[in-house]
């Protein structure tokens, strides 16, 4: 072996290294028969057990996928439309200001997007009287807003690049506006908003500070939960917990490259 | 459906389009015959593609109207028209097979599922391309791309076909091919069509009539044999086929002809028609037109500096004595080296007068 390919080799082993010995003891500790995350105790599938029974943690897996999902689906809707506001609209005054006011949220700390939110919230409930208290309403409202952002960037990205003359060229077909936007548009804008919906719901799984500052007693999201049950002493209920997303994902995203190939070839075989 | 006989397909008065203060088209006014294959021929900017737009529907004229088939669709909507486009970059829908790109127009009509099947597969195979139904557009070559595009638009069977520099994105030799193609079509379809193009050989080639556009305006028109035979300045003459341009004298106005002395020239010559004002023009000469002498009778002399032979003809470079290049094209081998020393005449009354430069 060349020492060329030696050196690439190694980097490819540290790169991945970095990326995934955390994610391997999380795993491989969610199958130790102790407590101890320290010490190798023998095997067991005890934890997913327990798990299994922690009410606790079950629901708060519920409550953030329930979360995940409206918030997704609302950022994409309202982020589409703010995309082809701005791409559309051509006498728009001060684009590039709302461009730059659009990335704002994405760089502004959590803790401010948070705080700011709950400020809102409390607020709006002395002046009109929703949203009545604090909960999984709230942390929906925080995270369409956070989602929002990132899936007008996205979405935003792929209307600048769509060929208008596509567009022209259904009309001149017969299409009228609604037809085109619905036969031509939107199938080519697809990949970006199923993107933009990934990454909305994503952070909202994710995210642990807004929902801290934004939730109400008896609505704690998985990241909360995990956080606080961290806080008082890990228990490896977690590291199943971990392993069982960490499992799902890879299953998601294994169905997803596979029907994606299929879906190719399928293609070359039809032509 | 075809409009009445003696209906022009288009027909377009006084239409203008403004872009700020860019003047894209300018007061054009312009008929094309029902059946004609009609070119737009101008180069980039010219704003031929821009009054392929407004007939589309694609954009509204800010002043002006269209009539199509004598009915007037200034403000009608592009699908409402009953004008179909070929795009010059296609425009094919990248999500849709090629059967479902040719179908798209008439699903919008609502029409029955088995006749657009017929027709689909009827208008492909017409083109050759009806192996090709389920492929997707980016499995197609370019000249494969374009006959899907051109499929598309007269499945539709419009009363009129536009053609954005249908062939710009083919390679030369497909480019050639696909001339005859197009002109055959649109014999059998019957259907008129206006192509715009920036190719003065492809719009002569195949069209039945032409139009020369400018900034904007509409400069010439009439068929491809008139437009070349007398263009109507010297910016037109230049821009279809190859110009000699010489300087000249007016000597003598007759009723129908012009004596005129070329600078450097030996004698004074005639042209027939009317000059314009003044007692200086510019002698328009095809390289055709011009011979090469070698007994004395010529009217101008040079030498040599380059011959190209081209099979069927001659191209000829030939300094003159005061420094100006001329191009002759004579039939077969021209019997001249880089070096000769040689005269160039023309036939009696041959070449047009322009305004002096």
């Amino acid at each position: 072996m060349s020492r060329r390919s030696t050196f690439l080799l190694s980097a490819l082993v540290v790169g991945y290294a970095f990326l995934y010995i955390p994610i391997a003891l999380v795993i491989g500790f969610s199958f130790n028969e102790s407590r101890s995350v320290a010490v190798w105790s023998g095997f067991s599938t005890k934890w997913y057990a327990a798990l299994w029974e922690n009410d606790a943690l079950l629901g708060a897996v519920g409550l953030s996928l329930r979360i995940a999902t409206v918030a997704a689906t609302v950022a994409v809707v309202i982020g589409t439309a703010a995309a082809f506001a701005l791409d559309r609209f051509r006498r728009l005054p001060a684009k590039p200001a709302f461009a730059l006011l659009l990335a704002t949220p994405l760089i502004l700390p959590e803790t401010i997007t948070g705080f700011s939110l709950l400020l809102l919230f409390v607020w709006l409930e002395e002046a009109v009287g929703w949203p009545g208290g604090r909960g999984a309403t709230t942390i929906t409202l925080a995270h369409v807003t956070l989602g929002i952002a990132f899936a007008t960037v996205v979405i935003l990205a792929r209307l600048r690049q769509l060929d208008r003359t596509l567009e022209a060229a259904a009309a001149d077909l017969g299409a009228t506006g609604w037809v085109t936007f619905r036969t031509v548009t939107l199938p080519l804008l697809a990949p970006a908003m199923l993107a933009a919906w990934l990454l909305a719901f994503t952070l909202s799984l994710d995210d642990l500070v807004i929902a801290s500052f934004v939730s109400g007693p008896g609505s704690s999201t998985l990241p909360m939960v995990v956080f606080s049950s961290v806080r008082l002493g890990v228990s490896p209920q977690v590291n199943a917990l971990a392993t069982l997303l960490v499992v799902a994902v890879t299953v998601v995203l294994g169905l997803a490259a596979w029907l994606l190939a299929r879906h190719e070839r399928r293609r070359r075989q039809a032509a | 459906m075809t409009p009445p006989a003696g209906v022009p397909a288009v027909a377009i008065a006084g239409v203008a389009k403004h872009y700020g203060d860019v003047r894209a088209v300018d007061d054009v006014s312009l008929e094309v015959p029902s059946g004609a294959f009609f070119s737009l021929l101008g180069a980039s900017g010219s704003g031929k593609s821009t009054l392929l737009r407004l007939i589309a529907g694609l954009e509204f004229p800010d002043h002006g109207r269209i009539l199509i088939a004598g009915q007037d669709v200034t403000r009608v909507p592009a699908y409402l028209r009953p004008v179909n486009t070929v795009f010059q970059s296609y425009a094919l829908f990248p999500h849709l097979s090629v059967f479902d790109n040719v179908a798209y127009g008439l699903r919008r009509e609502g029409l029955a599922r088995p006749e657009i099947e017929q027709r689909v597969s009827e208008t492909l195979r017409m083109v050759a391309m009806g192996d090709f139904a389920r492929r997707r557009p980016n499995e197609l070559s370019g000249g494969q791309q374009q006959r899907v595009a051109i499929c598309r638009a007269i499945v539709k069977r419009p009363l009129l076909l536009l053609l954005d520099e249908p062939l710009a994105a083919l390679d030369r030799r497909l480019r050639e091919h696909t001339r005859f193609e197009l002109k055959s079509l649109q014999d059998r379809l019957g259907i008129t069509f206006l192509m715009v193009t920036h190719d003065q050989e492809e719009a002569m080639s195949i069209s039945t009539k032409l139009a020369v556009m400018d900034h904007g305006r509409i400069v010439q028109q009439g068929s491809p044999q008139e437009v070349y035979a007398r263009p109507r300045n010297r910016a037109i003459a230049d821009f279809i086929g190859d110009a000699n341009l010489f300087q000249v004298d007016v000597e003598r106005r007759e009723d129908e002809r012009t004596w005129v002395r070329v600078a450097g020239g030996r004698r004074a010559v005639s042209v027939t028609g009317t000059p314009p004002q003044g007692d200086h023009a510019t002698l328009l000469l095809r390289p055709e037109e011009i011979r090469l002498a070698r007994d004395g009778s010529s009217v101008l002399d040079g030498q040599v500096t380059g011959v190209s032979f081209l099979g069927s003809a001659s191209v000829v470079m030939v300094r003159l004595d005061d420094g100006r290049m001329a191009e002759v094209r004579a039939q077969g081998p021209a019997g001249v080296t880089a070096g000769d020393r040689i005269g160039l005449t023309w036939a009696t009354d041959v070449g047009v007068l322009l305004e002096a430069e």
